[in-house]
């Protein structure tokens, strides 16, 4: 398992060497980032370019790529050129916000997938699995900026519930984490209806019932651990989505986490910040996979890593 | 079993980790006995420093926390007595501040003449200070005593107030500045403003309170907390809850909402913001021909643009009114705005314009721009002039058009003039500027330097009439209409917005 662990760890460095390298190359394509800083419309040519070279924009993209790579393993992607910070702090500091927020939302998303997903596969073709069926389309189709005003207008303007935004207090975190938790359930409850038809009808689930086991037992004990090895793999992958979801969703909800940086600094081409947010971004992505990866071996006593 | 415990750890392991970073806040105590009104902006500042962060909305903040050394009133275009109760011109080059007496920054050092050269002598020292370019006029301060100050030019200057009452202009106190170092200074600011700092959470609130000893008397607000909030129907969505009690930019579509709420008032304002199109006026583009240029002047029903984008006033200028000089003539006139659509036919047939198409550039900053755009758009082509639309983000439009100067025969902009004097309406029409209108004129050239030297003010409203009228007739650029914004309050509050938006609480009240 250690060596595992270590294998896949070391197996992580150039997958984000080459992100590390997509990112630089993919900003730069983009434009010139004094284009953001300037108050262009009083600055002449001359002017422009003082400002480039004193940000160092105008150094062969060679050397400016070399540079950054270099001080990439210290974690220094330079400065923003908006705060006239290290980047990698301004990131890092707002980290726990945004997971916080993703925690709430995979919480939710289990909470609501599971019972919605059991149910709907026992209870095939029911009137409970055609609601379940189509909550989980109808959330799917929701786009996330679009659900949250929703919730808003409702909790919080409408019925006066829960506070609109900000990050005040617990109840804060209620509407944006419903909103991610939503569309993760979507994807989550048909994963495991049709994960759990499968498994019902196997051999072993029809032994353990005609055992006499209750259902209670035979759904939780021996089909769902099965059932639920595909759908962690979903999972996985979703933490992908669900990270880019938050970014939208912190947004909308004035949720002070990385995603709210990470927009503006897009928009203002605050290349060292965007840097380092789809970094940790990328960190955070592969670390979720290798945790799922190793729950597999808790799921199903089988699956041994060496 | 081993299902259950690994689930179990999850649970728990999620549980404790949002509940941890959750449930900690203040938010459940009762009401606070201080006085206090929550604002909503769609960003905070990046810097505390004021000359280190040009943004409307930090300079806004700043404002709050620092004073300069005058004020803009924003009604009248006046310059009022503010940290220098007088002031006076030495000769051509030379202004002398009188500063007033007994005012203190927030941590108890005094203001005084050293505090004002050291404040522009250290942006004069760093030339990546976002700001420097507009304090370069500057040659030498000088504390000639403790509450007299000296400020030579590099030539005569007619716009020297307006200068030294723009971005970054907040006087800095040295001795904590030097303790401290620039970093910290930006996270922790102290000024002699209404305002002291109090809290900073990044991306989420300011914090300020009362400075008790503020040279214009104690703010009758105790408390300032300003949110960042980005989402426009979100920062709606708090003003209707009762969350906020000021926002800024309003989408239009929510004005009707919020002046129907009975606790709630929109108060409309005019911006400093004209918005226009630019022209290329050089071969090989069409619109080098100016005939072509009056033709799409001619085509575009500008009152039909101001009630589209929810009000605004007509325009052929960009120096529009409280700035000194705005021309009376070409600002403001429905029947003068050049709409005949068949007398802009006329002209095409004149130009022998054969169809070529012209590419529109646009994008969708300003309030209802994309809807504006497109309506300019359909005007054009409703007298046969073939348009090739193309509607951008505004990152995209700054870095694939403006900034390269790769617009081609029409672009829309939007510029404003916190300034309120003419020198930097007209900057953008001299050759030297002229890479996204290849126009150059160099007697117009001689008339904006000397509109920009010209001491004696009513010869220097000549310089700039005779600009206006110039840009008028040859239209590099042609003037659409002066853009109006909104602000919601709540009615507890009370507070008056300036007509360009500026969000200064000294004297705001809560009921």
């Amino acid at each position: 398992m250690q060596r595992y662990l270590a294998r896949r760890v070391l197996q992580m460095i150039p997958v984000l060497l080459l992100i590390a390298t997509v990112i630089f190359v993919v900003i730069r394509l983009k434009g010139d980032p004094i284009s953001q800083l300037a108050p262009v419309d009083i600055m002449s040519k001359e002017e422009i370019d003082d400002l480039r070279r004193a940000y160092g924009f105008d150094r062969p993209i060679t050397v400016q790529y070399l540079d950054f790579i270099v001080h990439l393993p210290r974690g220094d992607f330079g400065e923003s050129f908006r705060y006239r910070q290290p980047a990698f702090p301004l990131v890092i500091e707002r980290l726990p916000k945004t997971m916080q927020l993703a925690g709430a939302a995979v919480l939710i998303g289990w909470g609501l997938a599971l019972p919605l997903g059991v149910v709907a596969a026992l209870r095939r073709n029911s009137l409970t699995d055609l609601v379940a069926t189509t909550l989980s389309v109808l959330g799917r189709a929701l786009p996330n900026f679009w659900l949250g005003i929703m919730l808003i207008l409702v909790f919080a303007v409408g019925l006066a519930w829960l506070p609109v935004s900000g990050s005040d207090t617990g109840w804060n975190l209620l509407l944006p984490a419903v909103t991610l938790g939503v569309g993760l359930a979507t994807t989550l409850t048909r994963l495991i209806r049709s994960s759990m038809l499968e498994v019902i009808r196997q051999d072993y689930v029809q032994t353990a019932r005609s055992k006499g086991l209750s259902q209670r037992t035979v759904v939780l004990k021996h089909a769902l651990r099965n059932g639920l090895i595909p759908v962690f793999t979903v999972f996985g992958l979703q933490v992908a989505y669900l990270l880019g979801g938050v970014i939208i969703v912190e947004q909308v909800f004035a949720w002070p986490g990385m995603g709210q940086l990470m927009v503006k600094a897009v928009l203002t081409r605050d290349m060292a910040i965007v840097q380092a947010g789809v970094f940790v971004f990328a960190v955070v992505v592969m670390a979720s996979n290798l945790l799922v990866d190793l729950l597999y071996t808790f799921l199903d006593p089988r699956i041994r890593y060496e | 079993m081993k299902l259950r415990n690994a689930a179990r750890l999850l649970a728990v392991f999620l549980l404790t980790v949002v509940a941890a970073t959750t449930f900690y806040a203040e938010g459940f105590a009762g009401a606070a006995p201080r006085t206090r009104a929550t604002i909503a902006f769609q960003e905070l500042v990046t810097s505390f420093d004021p000359p280190t962060d040009w943004a409307i909305v930090a300079t806004w903040i700043h404002s709050n926390i620092g004073d300069c050394l005058v004020w803009r009133d924003r009604r009248t275009g006046r310059f009022v007595p503010w940290l220098a109760e007088k002031w006076e011109r030495v000769n051509e080059t030379n202004w002398k501040f009188f500063l007033r007496k007994g005012v203190k920054f927030h941590n108890g050092e005094p203001l005084n003449a050293q505090a004002v050269k050291f404040t522009i002598d250290r942006i004069l020292a760093d030339r990546r200070i976002l700001v420097y370019n507009q304090w370069t006029f500057i040659k030498e301060v000088r504390a000639l005593d403790d509450h007299t100050v000296q400020i030579e030019t590099s030539a005569t200057e007619p716009a020297m107030l307006s200068k030294v009452a723009g971005t970054g202009c907040q006087v800095l106190p040295p001795r904590y500045f030097q303790q401290v170092g620039p970093q910290e200074f930006a996270r922790n600011p102290i000024g002699t403003g209404p305002y002291q700092f109090v809290e900073f959470r990044k991306d989420d609130r300011v914090v300020l309170k009362a400075n008790p000893d503020y040279f214009q008397g104690k703010p009758p607000i105790d408390d300032i907390v300003i949110r960042a909030i980005p989402e426009p129907s979100t920062r709606v969505a708090e003003l209707l809850r009762g969350g906020i009690d000021l926002t800024v930019a309003l989408p239009t579509q929510d004005w009707q909402r919020i002046e129907s709420n009975a606790n709630l008032k929109l108060v409309r304002y005019q911006t400093t913001q004209t918005i226009m199109l630019g022209l290329r006026t050089a071969p090989p583009w069409v619109t080098s021909d100016r005939r072509i240029r009056e033709a799409i002047d001619r085509a575009i029903d500008r009152s039909a643009l101001v009630k589209l984008a929810g009000g605004g006033t007509i325009t052929r200028t960009r120096v529009t009114p409280p700035t000194l000089a705005w021309h009376p003539g070409l600002y403001g006139k429905p029947a003068e705005t050049m709409y005949s659509p068949d007398r802009a036919r006329q002209l095409l047939r004149e130009a022998n314009y054969q169809g070529q198409p012209m590419t529109f550039q646009s994008t969708n900053v300003w309030p209802m721009q994309k809807e504006v755009t497109e309506a300019i758009a359909q005007m054009l082509e409703g007298v046969g002039i073939k348009i090739n639309l193309q509607i951008m983000d505004i990152s995209t439009f700054r870095e694939q058009v403006y900034f390269p100067n790769r617009n081609r025969e029409l672009y829309m902009d939007g510029l404003g003039n916190s300034f309120f004097d003419p020198w930097i309406a007209v900057l953008g029409y001299s050759c030297i500027r002229n890479q996204r209108t290849d126009y150059c004129r160099p007697d117009l050239d001689a008339l904006i330097q000397a509109g920009a030297r010209e001491m004696v003010q009513e010869k220097r409203k000549q310089f700039y009439y005779k600009i206006q009228e110039i840009i008028a007739e040859d239209r590099p650029f042609i003037n659409l209409y002066h853009m109006m914004d909104s602000v919601g309050t709540t009615k507890r509050l009370q507070f008056d917005p300036a007509p360009d938006g500026f969000v200064w609480l000294g004297k705001a009240r809560v009921q």
